[in-house]
């Protein structure tokens, strides 16, 4: 254990993190991974990362969406040399893409709440965006049922609406 | 082996727990707080206002959250950004013709003809003022002491005869006549007959050439012309620019062969500062012809004049063959980008970025008796139907005709948001199809982008 962290020392350049989520499961991460939260960058700073970050309200699953994403990026800022950079840029791209679109509804938003939690602006970008592509070209009904949405306008709001907006809603 | 199964099983089924109570926790879009779903909708609006807009409607919450009228969210002019200095105006929501007749900061006016498109959100005037002549729509600063325009900050002028109207947006915003405070010499209104002609703006000032309404010759407004400057003028042969930062007035007119700057030169006296013989300072340019300036020639034609120091002129005999005198040198010149627009510029200060607005067309309002009481707003509350328009038009959904409708002109306001830009640029106004051309006036036109907050 104590070999394989200071291999992890030497191999990413930092210290270890321990992340421990809401169901009790650990992280490991380097220091650059998980400084890609604000919220962590911050406790780093303040120094008290000793005992392992406590993630209360994030669970496993997330969690391990949110490593396995910031793993996946720490190289972003640090990667040197265009070439390989390019390619990187890529695989990145790749990567999000597959991440996000296999995304189910509640773990959607959970991963919004989390990275909104841990402050991950690129990661909360890319899932608002995604939330935003899944909303575009749905109408009012299509959207009530995929987000779950209750209709709370009264019947005569609605008719109103339609009669006046018609153009927005045919398609 | 059956310990091992066990154990096997136990881990699957807790993987499936874990899975069934994340599938099942009450995470949804409700469960978003307001910031987080609102930095969706910006997403939304920025990829797609008309989902923007069908997304208002799905709920209560989501409907409050969208951006409300007074902030109307501003769309690209269209998905790619500009190409050089060119930039299409497809996506506005009228295919004929339509005229491009006034800018302010960065915003443009469009009117469309009444008859084109039954297109809603798009204000409209008050139908009782559509019988009447209208003289023009101009932009005009926002009311309430802030300075400069913007989309929620500017106002819409209409002159019809000797009545005026303003627009401004808003929620207490709507159609309101005002006193256009245009009066003779001893006191008597001025009337806007039918060809009065708008020749400039300036400190502040918008001014008209009022042909023939008294005495047999025509008026500038605000300001009486000196008796030497008597003229029969229209805007090809006088303009009035300046006034930007506190500076002069100046009046540029073509005179026969010569084109003359006045200044103010105190007690309200207009004396020529500079002027320029148009055969000598064009000679040696290339294209040239020696028959564009004779003395029996016609005067060449002022097409735009201010924005950037330099009033644009094209010969009688070939109006495509624009130059540009440089109001501080009176040398001229051809290679400018702005030499190759025949159309009247109007100064924009950044790619326009679109918004249609709505005034309620449909209020009735009794014509004030005399012209000059000022009324209650005509428009509602504007809202949704601003977001709307918005919308619409940068779906490009204006290409299918909606219910045709006869009345007055409709008027269509586009700019981008902010600050007062440093880049003047130029849009011209061109017939049918209308693709305004984006000259570089002052060395650049594309780059700024409007993003989401």
């Amino acid at each position: 254990m104590a070999a394989a962290a200071a291999e992890a020392t030497i191999d990413g350049g930092g210290k270890m993190i321990i992340l421990i989520s809401a169901d009790g499961k650990r992280f490991e991460v380097t220091e650059a991974v998980a400084s890609q939260s604000q919220l962590i960058s911050n406790m780093i700073e303040d120094d008290c990362t000793e005992n392992g970050v406590r993630l209360p309200n994030v669970d496993g699953d997330i969690l391990t969406m949110v490593v396995d994403y910031c793993n996946m990026h720490a190289g972003d800022a640090a990667a040197d040399g265009d070439t390989t950079k390019a390619s990187s840029t890529e695989e990145l791209k790749k990567f999000d893409a597959e991440l996000v679109q296999a995304l189910e509804n509640p773990v959607l938003f959970k991963l919004i709440l989390a990275a909104n939690f841990l402050n991950i602006k690129s990661l909360l970008d890319m899932t608002c965006q995604r939330v935003a592509d899944m909303m575009s070209g749905k109408t009012p009904e299509q959207m009530r049922e995929t987000f779950s949405i209750e209709n709370d306008f009264t019947p005569e709001e609605e008719a109103a609406i339609r009669q006046e907006n018609a153009w927005a809603f045919d398609d | 082996m059956a310990a091992k199964e066990r154990q096997r099983r136990r881990r699957e089924s807790k993987a499936k727990k874990a899975w069934r109570l994340l599938r099942d926790a009450p995470a949804n879009i409700d469960d978003l707080p307001d910031d987080l779903l609102e930095c969706v909708l910006l997403r939304l609006a920025f990829s797609s206002p008309l989902c923007l807009i069908r997304a208002a409607f799905a709920c209560k919450r989501f409907c409050r959250l969208v951006p409300p009228a007074s902030d109307p969210p501003f769309v690209p002019s269209s998905s790619s950004p500009p190409t050089g200095h060119c930039f299409s105006l497809d996506y506005l929501p009228f295919d004929r013709p339509r005229e491009l007749i006034d800018s302010h900061g960065s915003l443009l006016l469009f009117v469309s003809e009444p008859l084109t498109r039954g297109f809603q959100g798009i204000a409209r005037m008050p139908p009782p003022l559509g019988s009447l002549v209208f003289c023009g729509a101009y932009l005009i600063d926002g009311g309430g002491g802030e300075r400069g325009v913007g989309m929620s900050n500017y106002r819409v002028l209409c002159m019809f005869g000797e009545l005026a109207c303003v627009f401004s947006p808003g929620s207490d915003g709507g159609w309101r006549f005002v006193d256009t405070g245009a009066k003779y010499g001893d006191g008597e209104d001025v009337e806007f007959p039918e060809d009065t002609q708008f020749v400039g703006r300036a400190a502040g000032k918008i001014y008209w050439w009022a042909p023939g309404v008294r005495r047999g010759h025509g008026h500038l407004l605000p300001h009486g012309v000196p008796k030497h400057m008597r003229w029969e003028y229209h805007k090809s042969n006088l303009r009035v620019i300046g006034g930007v930062d506190g500076g002069g007035i100046r009046v540029v007119r073509m005179t026969g062969e010569d084109l003359e700057i006045y200044g103010e030169s105190g007690g309200g006296e207009w004396a020529v500062e500079r002027s320029v013989r148009l055969a000598d300072a064009t000679r040696g340019l290339p294209g040239r012809q020696e028959v564009f300036f004779t003395a029996e020639a016609p005067a060449a034609r002022i097409v735009t004049a201010g924005g950037d120091g330099f009033v644009t002129l094209a010969p009688a005999e070939d109006e495509t063959w624009l130059f540009s005198v440089d109001l501080e040198t009176m040398e001229a010149e051809r290679d400018h980008e702005r030499n190759k627009h025949v159309g009247e510029a109007h100064p924009c200060s950044a790619p326009p970025l679109a918004a249609v607005f709505r005034a309620c067309g449909d209020s009735r309002v009794a014509l004030p008796r005399g012209g000059r009481v000022v009324e209650p707003p005509l428009s509602p509350h504007p809202t949704p139907l601003l977001r709307l328009a918005v919308a619409r038009a940068a779906a490009g959904k204006a290409a299918r005709p909606q219910r045709r409708r006869r009345g007055a002109p409709r008027l269509l306001a586009l700019g981008q948001p902010g600050e007062l830009p440093g880049v003047v640029t130029a849009v011209t106004a061109r017939s049918a199809p209308f693709r305004p051309d984006l000259a570089g006036w002052a060395g650049g036109g594309g780059g700024r982008r409007w993003r989401p907050r």
